[in-house]
């Protein structure tokens, strides 16, 4: 079974941009991966009628986001990640970058479902409130309720001292 | 994006460690699809069965019915042709997607769903561990669809209780313990397929019973010749880096 026309092209170019908001919502490589290929599958399945809007990837992130918020608990209930590390080589600011990547990390880890991905979608995707609750199936008011929550609690890290003064849109 | 935003955004992309990219993840999305496809197949002749049967074909070829061999007695309430037992609330219900993304029609109402489907959940593994697969939404469609084995009591209660929702029942072969119990002899296997130089990076299970071992991919070719014998129920071996998220 090939590939729909035009899919593999999509996939090369925009995977990466996906995985790393699957990332951002999951926090782990392997359940990025699964959400992310969860959501291409989706589309290659209507593929004819994604690709003919002109916009494919705003489908496939409209999936990715909705099965990261309504079925992530199925999908993983019996998830069970491998126990073993692999080993990583070793560079000078490895434990820096760490500590810093995991403070980012952890403050995500305080917020909820809906907010990680309002998180994301407006600041890392850069879409605008009416376009977050499109693509989440909420009110405008409701992304920017819980944004304002989400940038309170990501706030209260000490690890993010930088947005304490600075004023951030919700 | 104010200069606070653009620190925001660059922190959190920051946090992003580096993630490789699978061999080739088109390939492995096309397994998916394959996979799914199959589950229809499957599914699709299933009912197709039911309706033969209730068409009343085992009359008409003579063949005597025990009942013990048709499986599970479900006297009421009665599937639809095609095999979903669907509430009342579903009668006449259509849901025209509320908005749409580049001319895309999108999911409706997913709030509302997911409140539904937590209700759903929490009862139906309370009161029916033995029955309950599992429960997902159907935004397209504005409706619940909840996996069991075969029952007239849950279907009763899912009639009785959400009549004005439209919420959809399916056959599932197995509850969710017994998708469990599948997944727990293949995690007590662990160490010894270790020990055949096969590490499991991710191990999970789906509602059709098919347990997915990832491995990486030195040993997929290793893994598919030697572990789906060792298992009374399908295994699917994929390749999977190890998490190091």
């Amino acid at each position: 079974m090939s590939a729909p026309e035009g899919f593999t092209e999509f996939v090369t170019a925009r995977s990466a941009v996906l995985q790393r908001a699957a990332w951002l919502l999951t926090g782990d490589a392997g359940r990025a991966e699964d959400l992310l290929q969860t959501a291409l599958a989706k589309a290659w399945r209507h593929w004819n009628t994604v690709a003919a809007t002109g916009s494919p990837e705003a489908y496939v992130r409209r999936v990715l986001f909705t099965t990261y918020a309504t079925w992530w608990r199925r999908r993983w209930r019996a998830e069970t990640p491998s126990d073993a590390y692999p080993d990583r080589a070793g560079q000078a600011d490895v434990a820096d970058e760490t500590a810093n990547r995991d403070s980012v990390y952890r403050a995500l880890t305080r917020l909820s479902r809906q907010q990680r991905a309002i998180v994301v979608l407006r600041y890392v995707e850069d879409l605008s409130v009416s376009a977050t609750a499109a693509v989440l199936d909420c009110s405008e008011a409701t992304v920017k309720t819980q944004s304002s929550r989400a940038l309170a609690t990501m706030r209260t890290d000490p690890q993010l001292q930088m947005f304490q003064t600075g004023e951030i849109s919700s | 994006m104010n200069h606070n935003e653009r620190q925001l955004r660059q922190a959190l992309i920051n946090a992003v460690p580096p993630l490789r990219q699978p061999s080739d993840r088109v390939e492995a999305v096309g397994a998916r699809v394959r996979r799914y496809r199959q589950r229809m197949a499957v599914a699709t002749g299933a009912a197709v069965i039911g309706v033969a049967l209730a068409a009343g074909l085992p009359a008409r070829l003579a063949v005597p019915r025990h009942p013990t061999a048709a499986g599970p007695v479900v006297t009421s309430p009665s599937p639809a042709d095609d095999g979903v037992v669907r509430t009342a609330g579903c009668t006449g219900r259509t849901s025209p997607p509320a908005n749409s993304i580049a001319g895309t029609p999108q999911p409706a109402n997913q709030e509302f769903l997911s409140v539904l489907a937590g209700r759903i959940r929490t009862y139906a593994e309370a009161h029916f561990a033995d029955l309950f697969t599992d429960v997902g939404m159907r935004q397209e469609t504005n409706r619940i669809r909840v996996y069991r084995k075969p029952s007239a009591a849950f279907d009763n209660w899912i009639r009785h209780d959400f009549a004005t929702e439209c919420v959809e029942m399916v056959d599932a072969p197995y509850s969710a313990p017994e998708l469990q119990a599948f997944l727990g002899q293949v995690e007590a296997d662990r160490a010894y397929w270790k020990a055949h130089g096969i590490q499991f990076n991710r191990v999970s299970v789906d509602d059709s019973g098919t347990v997915t071992i990832g491995v990486e991919q030195a040993r997929l070719e290793q893994a598919r010749r030697e572990i789906p014998s060792h298992y009374n129920f399908p295994v699917v071996i994929d390749e999977a880096d190890p998490v190091i998220g």
